[in-house]
């Protein structure tokens, strides 16, 4: 009995030392976050990899209907947009907006676009697609999740979970545009 | 007396290895450790019947106080009906049934009251008012405030998990956290409550049998409501009872066993049932009231 004890305690221990390790965060150069997709937006116009080719700096906002901090903080990022329009373009992709299998849900579209309205995130928003959830939402595993991409649709730092300020923010953006002069 | 004491450890380890078979059943996803990320396959859709967090990077399953909370905030109507009916399927056959045999933070604390301290503590002062502050989770944290905190508060979470839950702390938050530099810069104040809050139940059931079952388990609280009616419940023969009180010694959780075989605290352990010298106690077979 005691050493069947001890036995469990060793295994415990071995388990969550092994997952204690520090995550290796990828950084500036790297092959491409979310590689080839093809999506449309709430209009229904296409989208591919080639939209961050639109701006030097893309920051992809993924957030979630049923998530309040995203939406608090989406105001925000519709200000920052109109301050850095030349050098920024914000993408935001709500990733509850499929069922399991890709199909798009009819109420979350309208959940999506009624907040997108009253938030005024009028910024390019795209929709979840079978490519795209491929590529990197099914791995999603928190929301708010901020990612930098360069023009080949590389990660610039590190990917920001969970909200921010507006001044957060604004000094997170400073300090990459500074790092890519 | 060979033979009660062997009776007494058999069923003892019995629990313990279904206990232990159960949660590897429930947190066999180990190699989310490895990956540092959580399961998000379709087994996830099921609730298991105790409290094991669905952000445990192991966790094969969903949590009920937590799909509830979750469910109530966002007003999803069938989610919330899945899980009632399945906490209401599972109370009337198990009651607290589950706490002692299928909840992986039971077990939890059961190891680390193994643990040999210089002294164990039975009851903590002011033990029967503590012993309704988990009542008061449940109708607070886990049902009122997620279901009308979007009326009045505009917000829509789950209250338990967010501010409480040291389930959460253990198996979902310090994992994940402490392996996820992007996380690490998200956690702040509320994080170390939870962890405070988190180790003082720790290092308690050390001493204490079950702080969080006893205080602070919202499930608990519900299937206790259960005991009483549960297929899976006790009975006292009035006949054979000697009223000696040796089931009360034997109870770790001070309860009246003889008197109240059926308590909202009992967890179904057994040790009254191994200790009674008459074997009053019984499990009370299926078609006897």
């Amino acid at each position: 009995m005691k050493r069947f004890c001890v036995f469990l305690a060793v295994i415990l221990l071995a388990v969550s030392l092994f997952g204690c390790r520090q995550e290796s965060v990828s950084l500036e150069t790297g092959e491409s976050v979310f590689g080839s997709f093809t999506t449309t937006d709430f209009a229904g116009n296409p989208f591919n990899e080639e939209v961050f080719r639109a701006k030097k700096l893309t920051m992809v906002n993924l957030w979630a209907t049923f998530c309040d901090p995203c939406i608090r903080e989406m105001p925000d990022l519709a200000a920052l947009q109109k301050e850095y329009e030349g050098q920024l373009q914000i993408v935001g992709v709500a990733v509850d907006l499929t069922d399991r299998n890709g199909n798009v849900l009819p109420e979350q579209i309208k959940a999506a676009e009624s907040i997108i309205k009253s938030t005024g995130a009028d910024y390019v928003q795209l929709l979840p697609s079978p490519s795209l959830n491929k590529a990197y939402l099914n791995q999603v595993q928190a929301v708010p999740e901020t990612v930098f991409l360069d023009e080949n649709g590389c990660q610039i730092g590190q990917s920001y979970l969970g909200s921010r300020s507006k001044s957060e923010w604004k000094s997170i953006i400073e300090k990459i545009l500074e790092g890519m002069q | 007396m060979e033979l009660v004491k062997k009776k007494r450890s058999l069923s003892g380890n019995l629990r313990l290895f279904i206990q232990c078979a159960f949660a590897a059943l429930s947190n066999g996803h180990l190699i989310g450790f490895s990956k540092r990320k959580i399961y998000t396959g379709p087994a996830k859709t099921l609730c298991v019947p105790g409290m094991n967090c669905y952000s445990c990077p192991a966790s094969l399953g969903s949590c009920p106080i937590g799909s509830l909370q979750s469910a109530l905030s966002t007003r999803q109507t069938y989610a919330v009906l899945y899980v009632l009916g399945f906490l209401t399927a599972v109370g009337t056959l198990f009651g607290r049934a589950v706490c002692g045999f299928l909840c992986p933070f039971g077990l939890l604390q059961d190891l680390l009251h193994k643990i040999p301290f210089p002294k164990k503590i039975r009851n903590l002062p002011g033990e029967r008012g503590l012993r309704t502050l988990r009542f008061v989770l449940l109708a607070l944290f886990v049902i009122l405030l997620p279901l009308m905190a979007l009326p009045l508060l505009g917000v829509r979470l789950p209250w338990f998990c967010k501010y409480i839950c040291p389930v959460g702390t253990i198996e979902g938050g310090v994992p994940l956290v402490f392996s996820n530099v992007s996380l690490q810069s998200a956690a702040g104040g509320l994080f170390v409550w939870k962890l405070v809050l988190a180790l003082t139940i720790v290092i308690a059931a050390g001493v204490l049998y079950r702080p969080f079952c006893r205080y602070l388990c919202p499930l608990g609280a519900l299937y206790g409501l259960f005991n009483r009616f549960a297929l899976y419940r006790y009975h006292v023969d009035a006949n054979k009872c000697i009223g000696c009180g040796a089931c009360q010694s034997a109870c770790k959780l001070d309860i009246a066993v003889w008197k109240n075989p059926n308590s909202v605290d009992c967890i179904r352990c057994g040790a009254c049932k191994d200790v009674c010298p008459t074997e009053a106690i019984q499990q009370a077979k299926l078609t006897k009231p």
